[in-house]
């Protein structure tokens, strides 16, 4: 059997698809607001959990939650602006201070979300140890299992990269984004509302982390109220690899960093034989690597090796 | 047209300017000059409502606006151009003049950036480049440029020739007289005392954050002793 087939690459393109949309999320927010956002799971367990509710409780297909999860998203995004983040900067919070803070709502949100599995349950709709695929479409191909989910994912993922950059360059907002990312005092002086760019910022994340979170069940076999939080280190991981100076260094790192993950440990599973493989292993190992060898990740490397042609 | 009068201004606790006050007539060049560290760009920031002012007042026009917010005076036609990092650096030309025109409609923009690209044909040229990758001299054009897009009345510019070619910064000293002939009001801190002489209609000269000196350039030349202890000039 060749070490990378066909269905391997299905199914690494589609998790990294996943990753990508969550890392740029994270990479939206630590461009605008410099915080490295803990809760960025938590957003995709919004996702997550909308699709099983929506799946299991209203009968529709799991993509059918995605419009709702990005509205539920964007609120949930909102609210950690403005409830966490907004008035600990008004204060002069530092990074570390407002890391933390962060982190205190990934931990709220884990349970919040075994409470939302809870009353889900009772509400008979299976929530733990769940996984959607069953409802997913699917088509045997020779030894290849095709399922929907190896489509939507990563279109639906360059449609948003797409979407973005048209946002970015061609709406005005788009433009003060990217001019409040740079020099938040000179957009203030130019009339640019800052504090309004930093909430669409995190709105932005929470739509992207949802949406991401939203495949989540479709694609894996089991769900749980933690999954998203289980994402983190994959999802750091890319944002550093891609280059937190960019919003597209979270895309960039997550094809990199989701599809080494899947090859590399799918290669060590098979040299070290019933070996349990640890994939965290591998995207901590790249994410270190980066911070010691290209700190400012893949994108840094590229406008280097611009600047030196 | 704009009054500081008696301001003792600084950053948070600490003091800079202490009781100074300054005159800007409508439609004049009016020049700051100084050693380094004695508060031009202080002045200049307080004008717009950029430092913590403990005293005094700032009238525009007749109204007090010493402690309104910059949006605001933005609004009443002041524009500032900063000392460093004046513009975006990673958004191009066009995207810059955008952003300076944030408050304006799209139809008064479009207006105005024909007027400032005839003003300045080099940044038409240059419309689609990062602003980064400018000249020093284009980077201060650009400036120029966002401060006149917003159509102000009074600009401030912190030292708009710094770091600059003699060449360069007569094109920039030409387009400063160019502005006060179409009416706009200029206060300006400069380093090139020679230039700033050529071209204000009064100069202030501040040191340790008071004022030492005003009159009319031709009063400035004719005390060569203020020349050479400030100002670097020996003539
Ligand atoms: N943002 C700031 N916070 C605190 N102190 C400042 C700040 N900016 C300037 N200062 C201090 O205020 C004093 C005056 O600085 P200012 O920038 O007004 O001088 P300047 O006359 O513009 O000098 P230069 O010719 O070098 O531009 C200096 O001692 C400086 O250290
Ligand atoms: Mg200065």
């Amino acid at each position: 059997m060749p070490i990378v087939d066909v269905q391997m690459a299905l199914n690494a393109v589609t998790y990294s698809s996943i990753v990508a949309l969550a890392a740029t999320g994270l990479t939206t927010t630590f461009l605008t607001t410099k915080v490295p956002n803990f809760a960025q799971g938590s957003f995709m367990m919004v996702g997550a959990y909308t699709a099983i509710y929506v799946a299991l409780k209203w009968g529709w297909s799991p993509y059918a939650a995605l419009p709702l999860s990005a509205l539920l998203g964007t609120a949930v995004g909102l609210a950690v602006y403005f409830l966490v983040i907004y008035p600990l900067r008004r204060r002069g919070a530092n990074i570390m201070a407002l890391m933390v803070a962060t982190l205190a709502v990934s931990i709220v949100f884990i349970g919040v979300m075994n409470i939302v599995a809870d009353v889900f349950e009772s509400a008979g709709v299976r929530s733990r140890d769940i996984g959607l695929s069953f409802l997913d479409y699917r088509e045997t191909v020779g030894p290849i299992v095709v399922r929907g989910v190896y489509v939507v994912t990563p279109v639906f993922a360059a449609a948003i990269v797409f979407a973005l950059y048209i946002l970015l360059n061609y709406t005005k907002i788009g433009i003060a984004f990217r001019a409040t990312v740079e020099n938040p005092e000179l957009a203030r002086v130019m009339g640019v509302n800052v504090d309004r760019v930093m909430a669409m910022s995190w709105a932005l994340s929470g739509m992207l982390g949802a949406v991401s979170g939203t495949f989540l069940p479709v694609f894996l076999r089991i769900a749980h109220p933690n999954i998203g939080d289980d994402m983190l280190p994959t999802i750091f991981a890319a944002s550093v690899v891609g280059g937190l100076q960019s919003i597209y260094g979270g895309f960039i790192g997550g094809y990199i960093v989701g599809l080494a993950e899947t090859i590399v440990t799918r290669l060590l599973g098979e040299v070290i034989q019933g070996a349990l493989v640890y994939r965290y292993v591998v995207s901590m190992a790249i994410f270190v690597a980066v911070l010691v060898f290209a700190p400012r990740g893949v994108i840094g490397l590229i406008r280097e090796g611009g600047r030196k042609a | 047209m704009l009054l500081v009068n008696d301001v003792s201004a600084g950053y948070g606790k600490l003091q800079v300017l202490y009781g100074v006050s300054v005159e800007v007539g409508r439609g004049n060049i009016v020049a700051l000059l100084g050693p380094n560290g004695s508060g031009k760009s202080t002045l200049l920031k307080t004008v717009f409502g950029l430092t913590t002012v403990y005293s005094g007042t700032v009238t525009y026009n007749g109204r007090d606006i010493t402690y309104m917010p910059p949006h605001a005076r933005a609004r009443l036609g002041i524009a500032y151009l900063p000392q460093v990092g004046n513009v975006f650096g990673n958004l191009t030309v066009e995207e810059n003049l955008k952003m300076a025109a944030y408050t304006i409609s799209r139809d008064t923009f479009l207006d105005r950036l024909d007027k400032v690209y005839g003003l300045f044909p080099i940044l038409r040229e240059f419309r689609k480049r990062r602003a980064g990758q400018l000249s020093g001299g284009q980077r201060q054009m650009l400036g120029i440029a966002m401060a006149l897009i917003r159509d102000a009345k009074l600009i401030i510019l912190d030292e708009p020739t710094a770091m600059l070619a003699p060449k360069a910064a007569q094109e920039i000293a030409d387009t400063i007289v160019e502005l006060r002939r179409n009416g706009i009001t200029i206060l300006l801190a400069e380093q090139n005392a020679m230039l700033a002489t050529d071209i204000a209609d009064r100069v202030y000269i501040l040191a340790s954050g008071r004022v030492i000196f005003e009159g009319s350039p031709g009063d400035l030349l004719a005390r060569p002793d203020l020349g050479k202890l400030y100002l670097g000039l020996t003539r």
